[in-house]
């Protein structure tokens, strides 16, 4: 023990873990330790919490507590071996369970639908290739079914007139504002959100709302507006900016909704489709 | 939790805390003292790391827990000294967190008496190390140290057991520990090496990382 190597310590025996394997961690430290122990186990406390300890166990005792499960944090036994190993491939689970959610959960289209499209174009991949991909599908599921459920409230709810006519370029310039926010919570701060809001009549009426306003004859034809565009194809008041494509958004319906509906069951919002032109 | 070469001192007493544990999990209550007094010292060092001087209320909250709990638990005398080392480090965030204090060294005055003068060299001298100085001493180490040399040392928890406890990786709190004794040794002044060494020694050691 007191010998030792330039320096370093030998790695001690006295602590042979297989997992323990560092310089000279607490060998040299044992007479420390144990001074630290002694030093910080001496007190044992007073009689009467031991009393009120041994009161709360009799009490759990009668009322049957001691008859309840184990959970895992409960389980301390030593034949755990490779519980990291257990316990990062859970977590491996759970994040790709909660990313496949996600996705799910886009696809219906949830309280903001991200009916937003990225002006910047992202790769035109459709959900209907990967319906069951992570992340990366995630976006653009999400644009198809925020388009799927901006369709179905455009196509559920008689279109109200446009009463902003006169301000139909801000509400433009809002929608592409929305369009660039991807994010829900951003969204809900941003001003150009709380107008659409506003002027939607509810955060679910803003995809309807912005497909409908950007659906008006405008002078942004862009791809980025294809997925809206062709959103608004099923109503009324169809754009002349509609991009031939937008026709075949119908027949994609099964499957263009992302995880959510990966095999293609029937669903009410058909339409939306990540594809873009 | 393993088999090592060296057991700690507490280990010694783990096969008898076993036994009175799967006992007190029948309802014995004589069984449930006797783990309750082999346990409660280290907890209750452990808290005093933690929390200073609320360790005792803090220590009943969490004895609270564990007597209403003690049906879940599942292993032996060492997982029974991680389980409840657990629950009293959560009842000690939460104390912390009601109270939104960060720990800090206590203000307890250390007893210079009770300690050789800085150059001694050999261990003889260190007999005994006053309860007041040595919390000083701990708590005065960074959070991350600090826990892991409680919890190594008083507790008496192997490493991987400990990395549990705290949520962290085992080499994490491996080197946390390290780090900590080897702070505490430099203002203690000695290594805690039995054989007769001089003082520089402990700062040839090298860095483990």
């Amino acid at each position: 023990m007191g010998e030792r190597l330039s320096g370093h310590g030998i790695p001690g025996r006295r602590r042979a873990q297989p997992d323990d394997a560092g310089p000279g961690v607490v060998q040299d430290h044992a007479g420390l330790e144990a001074l630290i122990a002694s030093a910080m186990r001496r007190d044992t406390g007073d009689a009467g919490a031991e009393r009120r300890a041994v009161a709360a166990f009799r009490e759990a005792r009668e009322s049957g507590a001691h008859r309840t499960r184990t959970r895992r944090r409960d389980d301390w036994r030593p034949e755990r071996q490779g519980t990291r190993r257990t316990v990062r491939a859970g977590l491996s689970v759970l994040a790709a369970s909660l990313t496949l959610g996600g996705v799910a959960y886009a696809a219906i289209g949830g309280p903001y639908g991200a009916g937003a499209d990225d002006p910047g174009g992202r790769p035109g991949t459709s959900s209907t290739e990967r319906p069951g991909t992570a992340s990366p599908a995630a976006s653009p599921a999400a644009s198809g079914a925020g388009v799927g459920a901006g369709v179905e409230d455009g196509g559920g709810t008689p279109e109200p007139p446009d009463s902003a006519q006169d301000s139909a370029q801000d509400i433009e310039a809002r929608c592409r504002a929305y369009a660039q926010v991807k994010d829900p919570a951003r969204a809900a701060d941003a001003k150009a959100w709380q107008q659409l809001v506003a002027a939607a009549g509810g955060a679910d009426e803003v995809d309807a709302y912005c497909a409908r306003q950007t659906a008006q004859p405008s002078e942004t034809p862009s791809a980025a507006r294809g997925n809206s565009d062709r959103a608004a194809s099923h109503l009324p008041t169809a754009g002349a900016s509609l991009p031939p494509a937008a026709t075949n958004a119908p027949t994609e319906a099964g499957t263009g909704i992302g995880a959510g509906n990966a095999d293609g069951t029937p669903d009410p919002r058909p339409s939306g489709t990540g594809k873009r032109p | 939790m393993g088999q090592q070469g060296k057991p700690r001192r507490v280990q010694a007493y783990d096969g008898e805390l076993g036994a009175a544990v799967a006992r007190a999990q029948e309802g014995d209550e004589a069984a449930f003292t006797a783990a309750y007094r082999l346990v409660h010292p280290g907890l209750l060092g452990y808290l005093r790391g933690l929390v200073g001087d609320d360790a005792e209320d803090v220590a009943s909250d969490a004895w609270l827990e564990i007597a209403r709990d003690l049906g879940r638990f599942r292993g032996d005398g060492a997982g029974f000294r991680g389980w409840t080392a657990t629950i009293a480090r959560h009842r000690a965030l939460d104390h912390l967190r009601r109270q939104r204090v960060r720990p800090r060294p206590t203000q307890l005055e250390a007893d210079v008496l009770d300690l050789p003068g800085p150059h001694s060299t050999h261990d003889q001298a260190l007999e005994s190390l006053s309860t007041e100085r040595a919390l000083d001493l701990v708590r005065g180490l960074p959070r991350d140290q600090a826990e892991a040399v409680l919890l190594r040392v008083v507790v008496g928890l192997e490493g991987p057991a400990a990395a549990r406890v705290l949520g962290k990786r085992p080499g994490a709190v491996r080197t946390a520990a390290y780090r900590g004794l080897k702070r505490l040794a430099r203002e203690l002044g000695t290594t805690g090496r039995r054989a007769g060494v001089t003082d520089e020694a402990p700062r040839t050691l090298g860095e483990s990382t």
